[in-house]
């Protein structure tokens, strides 16, 4: 059987995506820091571009600010429990030879 | 790691918002001083937030360029709005009309401000936290 069958696209997907959430997560405290900052241009993280980006026209609004944090929070735990499980998936396939 | 940096933020944000708590705190307190070490009444502060700049070799280690370090207080001026006049003749910094010159804090004003900054304080802890469990879920996967 080819290793490919075993460890597929998806490893690197999640491990796409907990990254993106990562690195999200970090623009998001950002903004919600310099809520108090009137000089502060907000940030938006570019999912296709996988950077932050200025987004000058606008400014940070609280409320979207906590809804993207918890949105952001809950994909990234997905992805992990995601990954974990496929991990935990492969753990027994290796081992089964043991018993 | 992108998630130390978010912590990183959130705690700058943390103690800028302490930071302003500890202003309104002065400013209330001094509401009715009339004697400052520079002579006449107090005189409300202000503090003035700007983005705080990544040290170098933070800067070296960010996953995002476009991040800063977070929030400071990058200084404390006072706010230059004039004075209240209060008639109290008997007061003994009074001047020759029996006027008092007292500071120019406004009560309502700070328990406003005072509100807010909880709030905002508030927000931080929650992105804290929410940053502290991805991370800690991250550490699962095994």
């Amino acid at each position: 059987m080819p290793l490919e069958m075993i460890i597929d696209d998806a490893y690197l997907n999640l491990e796409r995506a907990i990254d993106r959430s990562t690195k999200k997560q970090a623009v998001i405290s950002q903004n919600i820091a310099n809520i108090n900052n009137p000089n502060y241009e907000a940030l938006e993280f570019d999912e296709i571009l996988n950077k932050a980006v200025k987004r000058a026209d606008k400014k940070v609004i609280l409320e979207e600010e906590m809804s993207s944090l918890s949105r952001n929070s809950i994909a990234h735990s997905a992805y992990v429990k995601l990954l974990a499980a496929k991990v935990s998936a492969l753990h027994s396939v290796v081992t089964q030879g043991r018993k | 790691m992108g998630l130390d940096q978010a912590l990183d933020i959130s705690v700058s944000a943390i103690n800028a918002n302490r930071i302003n708590m500890e202003i309104i705190s002065s400013n209330l307190a001094n509401i009715n001083t009339t004697r400052t070490e520079q002579g006449g009444p107090y005189r409300r502060k202000v503090p003035i937030f700007s983005e705080k700049p990544l040290e170098f070799s933070e800067a070296l280690n960010a996953a995002e360029k476009n991040l800063s370090g977070g929030i400071e207080v990058s200084e404390i001026v006072e706010d230059p709005t004039p004075f209240q006049k209060v008639f109290n003749p008997g007061h003994p910094d009074a001047d020759s009309e029996g006027f008092v010159s007292m500071p120019n804090v406004s009560m309502a004003k700070e328990m406003v401000d005072m509100v807010y900054v909880q709030k905002v304080y508030e927000a931080n802890i929650t992105a804290y936290n929410a940053t502290k469990k991805m991370e800690q879920e991250t550490l699962s996967i095994q």
